[in-house]
C-alpha cells in the first residue's frame, strides 16, 4: 500500500508550456497573417518608390497587394479573439472546465498561465514579422538615404503603439472572456468594451463642449483619455504620430505609454479578480457577472442620448412655407429620450426573453437617463465642468502652438517666455470672452429672413486655437473667437523669437529632405508661384530663410508686410515671407520669381472688394435681391464672430468716388468688440471694421451718396444678371436668391406676399 | 479521509446541495447513487476542487480541497463528457498530464496501454466513445493518485472492458489504497464495485451505509397463506413497528420490502402463520427503487 506525495511545487510554467504546445497552430496561423502585414507593405512601399521613379502612376501596381496585405495585419490583430477564446474556453465550456479546474493549479498560477501563453502566441508573431518590416527598409536606405533615415528615426515608437495596443486589444479580450459565460457573448463583449470606453469618452466630450460658451474645441476634450484607455485609441494615436514632430518632440509620447501600461495593468487586474471570483458553473450563462452587462446599457444609453442630442442640437431649418426653426439642444432632449429609450429596452427584452423584468429594466434605464441628462446640464451649468475658462499656468507647459488662420505657422514653441506670453494672452481672452454678454442691437426676425433674404453662407469667422502640450504629456486644445488682431500683441515676439526660427528651419529641413525635391511654392492672396531652386540652391534658400527669419528685429517686423507663404510638399506649415527677406526674396528672384509681382501692394484700397453696411454689425450678411436692400443678422451668439467675409455680396458702394471718406472712416474703426457699439461696418476683402457709434451718421451719408443703383435684367435666354450702371459690366449670376421658376415664367413675391411675374416666358419661346 | 460537513451549494435560486454531511473512509470504493439532479456530480465536482461550497466544508485530509494545489495532484476527476481530449493522442495526452501529476506512473502507463491495446498514435478524435473512456482510465490510473473521482465513468463501455476496468480499479485499490468516489446510475455496477453508497434526493443526504449493512437491513419477504380469506394490510403490519418501503399483494402472494432487523421481522410475521415465508436478497438496485419509492420517487404515477 502506497500514498501518492505531493508537491508544493507550482505547476504555473507546467501550464504556461502546455498551454503555448496547445496554441501551436494559433501561433502560425498568427505568424502567417503578421508576416504578410507589415513586411509585404513596407516592401511594396520600397518597390512603389523604386517604380515610381520610372513611372508616374506606379503606384497602382502595388495598391492593391498593399491592400491584401493590409487585410492580413488588421487579421493577425484580429487573431486575439480567437487565441482569447481558445486559451479561456474552459470559462465557456463545461467539459473543458472540469479538466482544467481539476489540475494541479490555484485561480492565479491558471489565470496567469493562461494569459501570458496567449499573449505569447499573439504577440511573438508580431515581433518575429516587425523586423522583418525593417529589412525593406535597410535595402532602401542605399538608395534613399535621408528618407530611410526618416523613417528609422519614428519607426520604433510606432512599433511600441503598435505592440501596446495588441496588448490593450488582447487584455480587454481576455477580461469580456473573464466575465463572460458563453463564446458567443464573449466574441459580442470583446467588441462591445472596445466600442463602449471610446464612445463614452467622446460623448462625454460633447456634452462638456455644450457647456462650452468661452471657447471651442477642435478635438474632444477627453482626447488623450481616449487614447490610452482603449485599442481604437491606441490606433488614434497612431494616426496622431504621423504628426512625426509632435511625436518626437514633445512628451505626448512618453505620457501615453506610462498610461496605456497604467491601463493594461488595471484591466489585467480586473480580469484576474473577475476570474478568481467566478464560479465555474457559470459556464454557459450569458453574463457571469450581469453587472457588465449593467454597466454596458447603462452606458449605450448615455452615448445614445448624448449623440442625438449633440449632432442635432443646432440645426436650423428652413422650410418652404417661409418659415424658419432653429432646434436647440433643449428641444432634443425628447427624440434623444425616445430612442435611447427603444434601444435599450429592445435589448432588455431580448436578454431577458421577454417583460417579466421590466420594472427592474425601467428603474436602471430611468437610473441611465437622469445621469445623462444630469452630466450633460451639469456640464451647461458649470460651463464644461470649468473646462471652458481654463487656462494651464506656464510652467505646466511643455509646448504650445497658436493658429489663428492668418500668418503664424502652426509650430509648437517652447521658448519659456514665449510661453508665458501666451499663457497671458489666453487669460487675457478668456477674461474678456467671459464678461456678461449685451443686449442686441436689434431683433432679428427669422420667418421675415427666410422670405425675402438670401443668406450668405461664405462666412470665415475670426478665431484663434491655441494647443497645449503639458509637460505630463497631456494635450489641451482650445479655440477662441477673437477680434481680429488680437494676436498681434504676440504676434511680432514670436516671428522675432530664436525658438520659432529654429522651428521653421527645421520643418523647412525636414520637408526638402524627406522627399528629396527642389521645388516650392509661393502662395499670395490671389495667386499660386511654382519655384524651382537649381539643385544646390536648396541649402542657399534655407539658410538665407534661416537668417532673414532670426536678423529681423522688432521694428522691422512692424514696417514690413507679408507678401506671401512658403508652401512645398511634406511640409506642415506654411512660412510667412515678408517683404523684407532680403537674402530670401534674392533667391527666390534667381529662381524665376515675378518681380511685378513684389511690387503690387495688396492693402491698395480701390483694388479690393469694399462693402460699407450702415447702423448695424453682422455675422452673416444677407442680401435681398429683390428689395435691393441688404441686411444683417444679428444673433444671440454674437461673440463668436469677429469678422464676416462676404463674397456672395456684390460691393455695394462706389468705391472709386469715396476712397477718401472710407479711408477716413477706416482709421477710427477697430476690431469688433462686443462691447462696443457699432456705427456701421466696412468689409474690406475678408476684414471687417467695426465704425465706432458716433460716426453713425457718416456712415449713412457715405452709404446713401454713393450706393450702386443695381439693376437686374434677364436676357433673352431666360437668364439673370446684374448690370451696374455705371461701369457698364454685366454680371452673370446662375442662382438668384428670391427669385422662383416655375413652368412658365420667374416670379417673386412681393411685401403682400402676392406673386409677381418678372419675366413670363413665351410658350412659343420656351419650347423653342 | 473524505470529508461533507454542513455543505450547501446552490446553482442560483436551486439549491443543488442542502447541509449535506457525509463522510468516505481512505481506501474505500463510494457510490453516489440519486435520481438525476439529486447533487452527485455536484459532490463529485466540489471533491475536485471544480466547485466552491456557499457553505459548510469540503474536507479531505482535513484540508479543504478549493484551490488547494498539493491537494489537487492527490486527486484526479473523470467526467461524463470526452470531447476535451480529443485534440491529442494518448501519447500527448500522457504527456500532458504526466507534466501535471509527480506521481505519474509510466510503468502503470504501460501496464495498462498493454493490458487494453489502444493505438497510442492516433487522435482520441477518431477513438469511439469506449475507447475514449479507456483511454481516459488510463491516464488516471496512471497518474497515481489517492483519490478517483468517477462521474458516470463506466458510460459507453462494452460489458468485458467494463470487467477489465472494473479489475484495474480494485488492483490500485489493493495496490495503494486508493480511494474511490462513484457516480453511476448503473446499480448493478456499484453493487459489484462499492462497499459503502450515499443515496442522494434533492439536495439531501438520504442514507449513507456500508452496502452489506444497508442489505442486512432491508428485506424481501414473500408469502402466502392456506386460508386465501385470511389477509394482512400495510397498515396493520406498521401498527406492529415495521417500516415497510413495499408492499404489493399478486394472487395470494404478498410481495413485502421491510426495513429492520431480521429478527424482529421474523417475529412480527411469526404471529400471522404464513404458510409459505421466504426472505430473498435484495439487489441495490431494488434497495434504490424501494427507498426512492418511499420518498415519492417512483414510476407508479406513469403505471397509472
Amino acid at each position: 500500500m502506497t500514498t501518492a506525495t505531493s508537491t508544493t511545487k507550482s505547476f504555473a510554467k507546467t501550464h504556461y508550456k502546455n498551454k503555448l504546445t496547445a496554441n501551436k497552430k494559433l501561433f502560425f496561423i498568427t505568424t502567417f497573417l503578421q508576416i504578410l502585414g507589415l513586411p509585404i507593405i513596407s516592401l511594396m512601399l520600397l518597390l512603389e518608390t523604386k517604380a515610381s521613379e520610372e513611372t508616374y502612376h506606379a503606384y497602382s501596381d502595388y495598391e492593391f497587394p498593399m491592400v491584401l496585405s493590409s487585410f492580413a495585419f488588421i487579421a493577425a490583430l484580429l487573431m486575439a479573439i480567437f487565441i482569447v477564446t481558445s486559451n479561456f474556453k474552459h470559462l465557456h465550456n463545461h467539459a473543458f472546465s472540469d479538466m482544467q479546474l481539476a489540475l494541479p493549479l490555484n485561480s492565479k498560477q491558471r489565470f496567469f498561465s493562461n494569459y501570458l501563453a496567449g499573449l505569447t502566441t499573439y504577440l511573438v508573431p508580431a515581433l518575429i514579422a516587425m523586423p522583418l518590416a525593417i529589412i525593406p527598409c535597410i535595402i532602401g536606405k542605399i538608395n534613399y538615404p535621408e528618407y530611410y533615415d526618416l523613417a528609422f528615426r519614428y519607426l520604433p515608437k510606432f512599433a511600441v503603439i503598435i505592440i501596446i495596443g495588441m496588448v490593450m486589444f488582447y487584455t480587454f479580450s481576455v477580461f469580456s472572456a473573464t466575465y463572460c459565460g458563453t463564446l458567443a457573448d464573449t466574441i459580442i463583449n470583446i467588441f462591445l468594451i472596445n466600442a463602449v470606453i471610446p464612445l463614452s469618452l467622446y460623448c462625454a466630450s460633447l456634452s462638456i463642449g455644450e457647456g462650452f460658451t468661452v471657447s471651442s474645441m477642435d478635438m474632444p476634450i477627453l482626447m488623450s483619455q481616449i487614447m490610452y484607455t482603449s485599442p481604437i485609441g491606441c490606433a488614434i494615436m497612431l494616426l496622431f504620430s504621423s504628426n512625426t514632430s509632435l511625436l518626437v518632440n514633445s512628451p505626448i509620447f512618453a505620457y501615453w505609454v506610462i498610461l496605456s501600461c497604467a491601463v493594461i495593468a488595471l484591466v489585467i487586474f480586473l480580469s484576474y479578480i473577475t476570474y478568481k471570483k467566478r464560479k465555474a458553473e457559470q459556464v454557459s450563462s450569458p453574463y457571469a457577472f450581469k453587472i457588465f452587462y449593467h454597466i454596458f446599457m447603462f452606458f449605450l444609453v448615455f452615448c445614445i442620448f448624448n449623440l442625438l442630442n449633440s449632432f442635432i442640437s443646432s440645426s436650423v431649418y428652413y422650410y418652404e412655407d417661409y418659415t424658419i426653426e432653429e432646434r436647440t439642444h433643449y428641444a432634443n432632449i425628447l427624440p434623444a429620450f425616445i430612442t435611447s429609450a427603444v434601444v435599450f429596452f429592445v435589448i432588455e427584452f431580448i436578454s431577458n426573453r421577454g417583460i417579466k423584468k421590466f420594472l427592474h429594466s425601467a428603474v436602471r434605464y430611468t437610473c441611465a437617463i437622469i445621469f445623462a441628462i444630469g452630466f450633460r446640464g451639469l456640464a451647461i451649468a458649470t460651463h464644461g465642468f470649468g473646462y471652458d475658462t481654463y487656462v494651464p499656468k506656464a510652467y505646466m507647459v511643455d509646448s504650445v502652438s497658436i493658429t489663428d488662420y492668418s500668418e503664424l505657422p502652426e509650430i509648437y514653441i517652447d521658448d519659456k517666455e514665449l510661453i508665458k506670453k501666451i499663457v497671458e494672452l489666453n487669460s487675457d481672452i478668456v477674461n474678456s470672452n467671459n464678461d456678461e454678454k449685451p443686449e442686441p442691437i436689434s431683433e432679428f426676425e427669422y420667418s421675415k429672413l427666410a422670405k425675402d433674404a438670401y443668406v450668405d453662407n461664405y462666412n470665415y469667422y475670426d478665431s484663434i486655437t491655441i494647443n497645449y502640450i503639458k509637460k505630463n504629456g497631456s494635450i489641451i486644445s482650445r479655440s477662441y473667437p477673437t477680434t481680429s488682431g488680437i494676436i498681434d500683441s504676440i504676434l511680432p515676439y514670436i516671428m522675432t523669437s530664436e525658438d520659432y526660427a529654429d522651428k521653421i528651419i527645421k520643418e523647412l529641413k525636414l520637408a526638402f529632405k524627406e522627399y528629396s525635391h527642389n521645388y516650392l511654392y509661393l502662395n499670395t492672396d490671389s495667386m499660386q508661384y511654382s519655384i524651382d531652386l537649381d539643385e544646390h540652391m536648396v541649402d542657399n534658400f534655407i539658410q538665407a530663410l534661416e537668417t532673414d527669419i532670426s536678423d529681423i528685429s522688432l521694428e522691422n517686423f512692424h514696417n514690413s508686410s507679408i507678401i506671401g507663404h512658403i508652401d512645398t510638399p511634406f511640409l506642415s506649415i506654411t512660412i510667412p515671407i515678408k517683404d523684407c527677406f532680403t537674402n530670401t526674396l534674392s533667391i527666390l528672384e534667381k529662381n524665376s520669381l515675378d518681380k511685378e509681382f513684389l511690387s503690387k501692394n495688396p492693402t491698395n484700397l480701390e483694388d479690393c472688394i469694399v462693402e460699407l453696411y450702415p447702423n448695424v454689425i453682422s455675422a452673416e450678411t444677407i442680401y435681398n435681391g429683390i428689395t435691393d436692400e441688404t441686411k444683417y443678422i444679428i444673433h444671440d451668439n454674437i461673440e463668436y464672430f469677429g469678422k464676416t467675409y462676404s463674397s456672395g455680396v456684390m460691393p455695394n458702394i462706389e468705391i472709386s468716388q469715396c476712397a477718401d471718406e472710407i479711408r477716413e472712416l477706416l482709421d477710427v474703426s477697430k476690431p469688433y468688440s462686443k462691447k462696443s457699439e457699432v456705427g456701421g461696418v466696412i468689409a474690406v476683402d475678408s476684414t471687417v471694421y467695426y465704425v465706432p457709434i458716433e460716426y453713425k451718421d457718416k456712415v449713412a451719408e457715405i452709404y446713401n451718396k454713393y450706393k450702386l443703383d443695381i439693376k437686374y435684367h434677364i436676357n433673352e435666354y431666360g437668364d439673370f444678371y446684374l448690370k451696374y450702371d455705371d461701369y457698364g459690366h454685366e454680371t452673370y449670376i446662375d442662382i438668384l436668391p428670391g427669385f422662383f421658376r416655375n413652368d412658365i415664367g420667374v416670379y417673386k413675391y412681393n411685401e403682400s406676399g402676392e406673386k409677381v411675374y418678372i419675366f413670363k416666358y413665351d410658350e412659343f419661346q420656351y419650347y423653342n | 479521509m473524505i470529508e461533507l460537513k454542513n455543505v450547501t451549494k446552490a446553482f442560483k435560486a436551486h439549491k443543488a446541495l442542502d447541509n449535506v454531511d457525509m463522510t468516505i473512509n481512505k481506501g474505500s470504493v463510494y457510490g453516489l447513487l440519486g435520481s438525476n439532479g439529486a447533487g452527485k456530480s455536484t459532490i463529485l465536482r466540489l471533491l475536485s476542487g471544480i466547485y466552491r461550497q456557499e457553505g459548510g466544508e469540503v474536507l479531505i485530509e482535513g484540508k479543504p480541497v478549493y484551490d488547494n494545489v498539493e491537494l489537487k495532484q492527490r486527486i484526479f476527476f473523470i467526467n461524463d463528457e470526452t470531447v476535451q481530449f480529443t485534440s491529442y493522442t494518448l501519447n500527448n495526452l500522457k504527456d500532458l498530464y504526466k507534466s501535471y501529476y509527480p506521481n505519474f506512473s509510466e510503468e502503470i502507463f504501460e501496464k495498462l496501454k498493454t493490458k487494453i491495446n489502444l493505438p497510442t498514435n492516433r487522435k482520441i478524435s477518431t477513438f469511439s466513445k469506449g475507447m475514449k473512456r479507456q483511454a481516459i482510465f488510463i491516464i488516471a490510473l496512471a497518474c497515481n493518485t489517492d483519490y478517483l473521482l468517477l462521474d458516470e465513468a463506466f458510460d459507453g463501455l462494452d460489458p468485458t472492458m467494463r470487467i477489465i476496468v472494473r479489475q484495474m480499479l480494485v488492483d490500485a485499490m489493493i495496490e495503494r489504497n486508493l480511494t474511490v468516489v462513484i457516480s453511476s446510475h448503473n446499480l448493478k455496477e456499484m453493487n459489484d464495485l462499492c462497499d459503502t453508497v450515499g443515496l442522494l434526493h434533492n439536495g439531501k443526504i438520504i442514507f449513507s451505509s456500508e452496502l452489506d449493512n444497508l442489505k442486512g437491513d432491508i428485506h424481501k419477504l414473500q408469502l402466502a397463506f392456506s386460508d386465501n380469506t385470511q389477509e394482512i394490510t400495510r397498515e396493520q403490519l406498521e401498527e406492529t413497528g415495521l417500516e415497510i418501503l413495499h408492499f404489493e399483494k399478486n394472487m395470494s402472494v404478498y410481495h413485502i420490502i421491510v426495513k429492520g432487523d431480521i429478527d424482529t421481522v421474523k417475529a412480527a410475521f411469526a404471529v400471522k402463520k404464513p404458510t409459505i415465508f421466504d426472505i430473498v436478497p435484495l439487489t441495490l438496485e431494488e434497495i434504490f427503487i424501494y427507498e426512492m419509492e418511499v420518498l415519492g420517487y417512483d414510476y407508479s404515477d406513469i403505471n397509472d
